[in-house]
């Protein structure tokens, strides 16, 4: 029986699944609706040789693209009551994530470039750990293939993704300068757009 | 494009212009109805029905004590739930070499309160050759009807109402899922089509009363330790039994012996036609009934439904949800306890408010159940790899090919 | 090798036009200046240069038009040595090889460039000694390069083989740069010297820019060095008796020295070369003496007869007049001053002449320079010759120190006088000039060319840089580096006794320490006087 109930999640870092697989990104579908991760968070995809990527987009929609979501909350007095009186729309909406790669492990040691294959679909999504941030925010050799993507949000996934390093390490406590740094350094010839990103990794 | 739209363009002004004629003549045997249910008296068309059961050729509901009233929508309880339940199918193909027909049943169970928590589900079941696409006459194994068309219909209701029932009974009575649960299917309950001449008892016996009526019977059951009623729910029903009461209420005969008086009376020019011809119940319904509220329930009458429904004969009432009148009906051994009316009348209206016009379970069982198109044809391409994996080679129809290709 | 301050990598740059190297995120433009020496690590080889420039770049070019908001300081220092970088041009002067304990040849000049993304550190004090030699080699110690303790050697044996200069606006230290030097001369023995002193700076004091009286050499050194006066007023007014004072007769006077005198008496060139003809005419040595006498008359006669314009006799006569009225001529000679100073020096003396007021008059300086020089000059040129090859029986070297050089060897002026002849002649008697100049363009570039070892202070003139730096290799570059020199206590030394061009603090003269360390072996007065009368007898 098709059943579109989940089971909860005995690991707590499980996020979703892999549903859309490719060299350069792969999409996730949340288990729990607006379950994605934050963007610029590190996931990994897969048990075993992990691939790893940082969010670059998320996007709740409802299941079946014919149906459109309506305004269900006039006269309610709060947005909680909208989900409360209308049960399926946990159902029937679902949240997807799609991360950018950036690298992956193989034999227990992470390599911060594309892996020869992008994870298989229905993967396990989870995510990261301390360590495995830690070697992610030292290399950042990844933002470049980020930044030259060139999506809108490309500079903000950026960003975030070094916000995150700093609070997720804040015994490194020169990381947030390294890191501009290293932005400074691939995006030398581009002052403007680099002045961007640094206004969004705030001192705190 | 197959359809020429200009050409059906002017047929359809033609039919506007015989509708127009047609509304004024409708007002005023509306009014004259609204009249008649008005001035209901009991024990008048209690009489009226005694002595002109043989001869009356139509066959009117029980009517309640006072016909034209209209009950306020009560109070919800706090914590409840819906079961909608739905289904789709698809049909018989002759195009293919082999019989199999697939039935897909939705079902949406929401429950709301101090745990609001929705479960969808479907269920797809194929039906395959031999066995499973005929009825067969168990005192005469020989004898078989191919299930197809209106048969494969019924199977499907009865599908429905078996998954209602196997939702409906599933939660422990007492524990915390005990609440209040109001089950529901789209139609009508009572399967008529099966009770029309022509259709083999043994159709009847295996489809009706073995598939359909046991169903209902398990929900009864369950019903006596669980706080669970079953109805079903009908937009925009087409139905007259209350109106075929109006007519006998309006017949100036005593007896009203339809050949006899109006045998040569042409439609429209007999006397009950004043206050019945081409009104339907829920024309009548709509002066009655306010917004929110419902109106007292009738009681089918069919005789062959009788013979079978037993006290799962039909109740039912009609309900003005704000966005169209409704039928809801429901076994009496439901409706017999008003608070299970209540209880029906408050879930289903707030049903028709969150779904704007139509019951939210039914629309998602509905969603659940729903084959696409695409399905439809994944379906038969799956079929074909299968029987050719089979060694069985999948010779088609040259119409059916060109209906799946759909070259240029 | 100890962790420096490393700068940053070559990333750009010719043999022509110097060596660029991207300085470090970490190292500050600021920090650097034109001037400081730098080591660069090459693949094959180690690069010893210097800052010729330096250079503010970006990796957007669009940056200087479209400023970010630097008023934050996280975007301020992200950019800073990243797209926003300081970036240096190093003038690679020589090579040592990789290895500097193994290397035996020394530094050479350097022939080629580091290659790219060599490392480019600060010059240690290793890296100085190495280059430039300590005073456990023999070198002298003359000052500190910019920025840094080490101290920077010349290299004395090369230093006297050759005529040298010290060149420099007023006031920029020239006197205290040549002090050194004529100590550094004086200490390693390897030469005599003779100080012509202008201004009384050299011999038993002189003042420094803050006017404290620093010492002179005839204090520090006292067994060692003679002081003549010109004026012994003016040295008793100063506090000390000098060793003798100098006078001359009329037969000291040249015609040469009339040559030289020719613009400061303000004569004609036919006037100058009248003192040939008279020389010629009265015979050497007498002609002075004959000549001032007449009158007019005989002034005129004498003209005809040895057939000089007239007018012109006359003009030379009334301008010879005025070099009798020097308190130090006389008509009789009453000793042979030269003889007198020879004497010294072959005794190992050094011998400071001061000019007291007479200092002042630049007619008097060229005269007695010109005649003392001639006169020392012609006894050294007959010395070697006897001596034919024999170097114990030479005259021993002489380094004699002139100042406002420009005078007397400028074109016109530089064939014709002694000091052009030594200039032109190298060592070839044992004799060099130490030259110091605020006006090196008005020297004869010929004579330029010929000096071994320029200490140049600030220039501001083009010209004057431009003749410093003449034949110079890397002088487009040295330019730069020259008119940015601090205008105290800074100067560029380059030629033989230094391998490279380089910028040196110059050491500290007049305090306590500076003393000691020069090798004071000042005693009271009273007690050098005895000392020398025990060689040379009562004065």
């Amino acid at each position: 029986m098709v059943d579109m109930n989940t089971q909860s999640n005995e690991h707590t870092t499980r996020i979703g699944e892999v549903i859309e697989s490719d060299t350069n990104e792969f999409t996730t579908q949340c288990y729990e609706l607006y379950g994605a991760p934050a963007l610029g968070s590190l996931v990994k995809a897969g048990e075993l040789d992990s691939v790893y990527g940082v969010v670059s987009y998320s996007h709740t929609s409802g299941l079946d693209p014919t149906r459109r979501p309506v305004a269900r909350g006039e006269g309610l007095a709060s947005e909680e009551l909208v989900y409360d009186q209308n049960p399926q729309l946990n159902r029937l909406l679902t949240t997807n994530f799609k991360t950018t790669i950036v690298g992956y492990e193989v034999a227990t040691q992470i390599t911060a470039y594309l892996p020869p294959r992008p994870p298989r679909i229905h993967s396990f999504v989870m995510r990261c750990d301390k360590s495995e941030i830690l070697t992610f925010a030292k290399s950042l050799d990844f933002m470049s293939s980020i930044l030259a993507a060139n999506l809108p949000q490309s500079d903000d996934v950026v960003a975030a993704f070094v916000r995150h390093a700093c609070q997720a390490l804040p015994e490194e406590t020169g990381l947030r300068a390294e890191s501009a740094r290293r932005l400074a350094l691939l995006l030398g010839n581009d002052t403007r757009r680099l002045e961007g990103i640094l206004r969004r990794i705030p001192n705190d | 494009m197959a359809l020429d739209l200009e050409r059906t363009a002017k047929q359809l002004d033609a039919m506007m212009s015989g509708l127009n004629n047609f509304s004024s003549a409708h007002t005023d045997r509306l009014a004259e109805a609204v009249r008649v249910l008005k001035e209901f008296q009991r024990e008048v068309f209690l009489k009226k029905t005694d002595s002109s059961s043989a001869v009356f050729q139509w066959t009117p509901p029980v009517f309640p004590e006072k016909p034209s009233k209209s009950i306020e929508e009560p109070s919800l309880p706090t914590s409840y739930a819906v079961i909608g339940v739905d289904g789709s199918h698809i049909d018989v193909n002759r195009h293919i070499p082999v019989d199999c027909f697939l039935i897909n049943t939705g079902t949406a169970h929401l429950r709301y309160g101090n745990k609001s928590e929705a479960h969808l589900s479907s269920d797809p079941r194929l039906f395959v050759p031999p066995d499973e696409t005929v009825v067969s006459d168990p005192d005469n194994p020989h004898k078989v009807l191919q299930i197809q068309g209106t048969i494969l219909g019924a199977i499907r209701s009865v599908k429905e109402i078996e998954t209602l029932a196997e939702a409906l009974k599933k939660s422990e009575p007492g524990s915390f899922e005990d609440i209040p649960t109001v089950g529901l299917v789209d139609g009508t309950l009572l399967l008529l089509d099966l009770l029309r001449p022509g259709i083999p008892d043994f159709v009847i016996e295996a489809v009706l009363v073995e598939g359909f009526i046991s169903a209902l019977n398990d929900i009864k059951l369950a019903a006596q330790e669980k706080k669970i009623v079953v109805a079903s729910y009908i937009s925009l029903p087409g139905s007259d039994e209350i109106i075929d009461g109006i007519r006998l209420l309006a017949c100036p005969y005593e007896k009203s012996d339809c050949l006899y008086h109006c045998g040569e009376v042409r439609k429209g020019a007999r006397p009950c036609d004043n206050s019945a011809e081409g009104i339907l119940d829920r024309d009548l319904m709509s002066v009655i009934v306010k917004d929110g509220e419902r109106s007292e329930l009738f009681s089918s009458n069919f005789q062959m439904a009788r013979n079978y429904y037993g006290d799962n004969e039909i109740t039912f009432f009609y309900l003005n949800t704000g966005y169209e009148m409704a039928r809801v009906e429901m076994p009496s051994w439901a409706s017999l306890n008003q608070q299970n009316v209540d209880l029906v009348h408050s879930v289903v209206m707030e049903q028709c408010r969150k779904g704007r016009g139509y019951p939210t379970a039914l629309m998602e069982a509905h969603e659940q159940a729903v084959i696409s198109t695409a399905d439809r044809r994944y379906f038969l391409n799956l079929v074909e790899e299968v029987l050719e994996n089979n060694g069985i080679e999948f010779t088609t129809s040259q119409k059916d090919r060109s209906k799946r290709l759909r070259w240029l | 090798m100890t962790d420096l301050n490393r700068l940053g990598l070559v990333v750009a740059g010719s043999l022509g036009d110097g060596v660029k190297v991207r300085l470090n995120s970490t190292s500050s433009v600021e920090g650097v200046k034109v001037g400081s020496n730098v080591v660069i690590q090459g693949q094959e080889s180690r690069f010893f240069g210097v800052v010729t420039d330096i250079a503010l770049e970006s990796s957007d070019p669009s940056l200087q038009f479209n400023l970010p908001d630097v008023s934050d300081k996280f975007i301020r220092d992200t950019l800073s040595g990243t797209s926003a970088y300081g970036a240096i041009t190093v003038e690679p002067m020589l090579t040592i090889g990789i290895d500097q304990q193994a290397d035996s040849t020394g530094p050479m000049p350097a022939k080629t460039i580091p290659a790219h993304f060599s490392e480019v550190m600060e010059a240690s004090e290793e890296d100085i000694n190495s280059v430039f030699g300590s005073e456990a080699d023999g070198g002298f110690w003359i000052g500190s390069p910019l920025d840094m303790e080490a101290k920077l050697c010349l290299n004395l044996d090369e230093m006297v083989k050759r005529s040298n200069g010290v060149f420099g606006k007023s006031g920029t230290g020239k006197t205290f740069l040549t002090r050194l030097l004529l100590i550094g001369i004086l200490q390693s023995g390897k030469a005599s010297n003779l100080i012509f002193d202008m201004h009384n700076e050299y011999g038993w004091k002189g003042t420094s820019e803050s006017n404290h009286d620093v010492k002179g050499l005839k204090q520090l050194f006292s067994s060692k060095v003679s002081v003549f006066s010109m004026d012994s007023e003016s040295a008793e007014r100063r506090g000390f008796v000098p060793d003798h004072v100098v006078s001359f007769g009329y037969s000291d006077i040249a015609p040469e020295d009339i040559q030289l005198l020719r613009e400061t008496l303000d004569l004609t060139s036919i006037a100058a070369d009248a003192a040939y003809s008279l020389e010629a005419h009265f015979g050497p040595g007498r002609w002075f003496n004959s000549f001032i006498n007449l009158s007019s008359e005989a002034t005129n006669e004498l003209a005809s007869e040895i057939n000089v314009n007239s007018s012109a006799l006359a003009a030379l006569r009334r301008r010879l007049e005025r070099l009798t009225r020097f308190d130090f001529v006389s008509q009789d000679r009453v000793e042979d001053s030269s003889e007198m100073i020879l004497q010294r020096l072959n005794a190992g003396q050094h011998v400071v002449l001061e000019f007291g007021k007479h200092g002042n008059n630049p007619t008097a300086y060229m005269l007695v320079a010109n005649i003392l020089t001639r006169r020392i000059y012609n006894r050294y040129q007959r010395q070697k010759e006897l001596a034919m090859g024999d170097k114990l029986a030479e005259p021993p070297n002489l380094v004699i120190t002139i100042e406002e050089a420009h005078r007397f060897l400028s074109s016109s002026m530089s064939g014709q006088t002694i000091f052009g002849t030594i200039a032109r002649e190298m060592r070839k008697y044992n004799v060099t000039l130490l030259v110091v100049d605020q006006r090196p363009s008005d020297i004869d570039e010929e004579v330029m060319s010929q000096i071994g070892t320029k200490v140049s202070c600030l220039l501001d003139s083009g010209r004057d840089i431009d003749s410093v730096l003449s034949g110079v290799s890397g002088n487009r570059k040295l330019r730069g580096v020259l008119a940015r020199l601090e205008s105290r206590q800074q100067a560029l030394i380059f030629g033989h006794s230094v391998p490279m061009p380089v910028v040196v603090r110059t050491r500290d003269y007049g305090s306590a320490q500076s003393y000691s360390d020069l090798g004071d072996v000042s005693v009271s007065n009273g007690d050098s006087k005895k000392a020398l009368e025990d060689l040379f007898g009562p004065s």
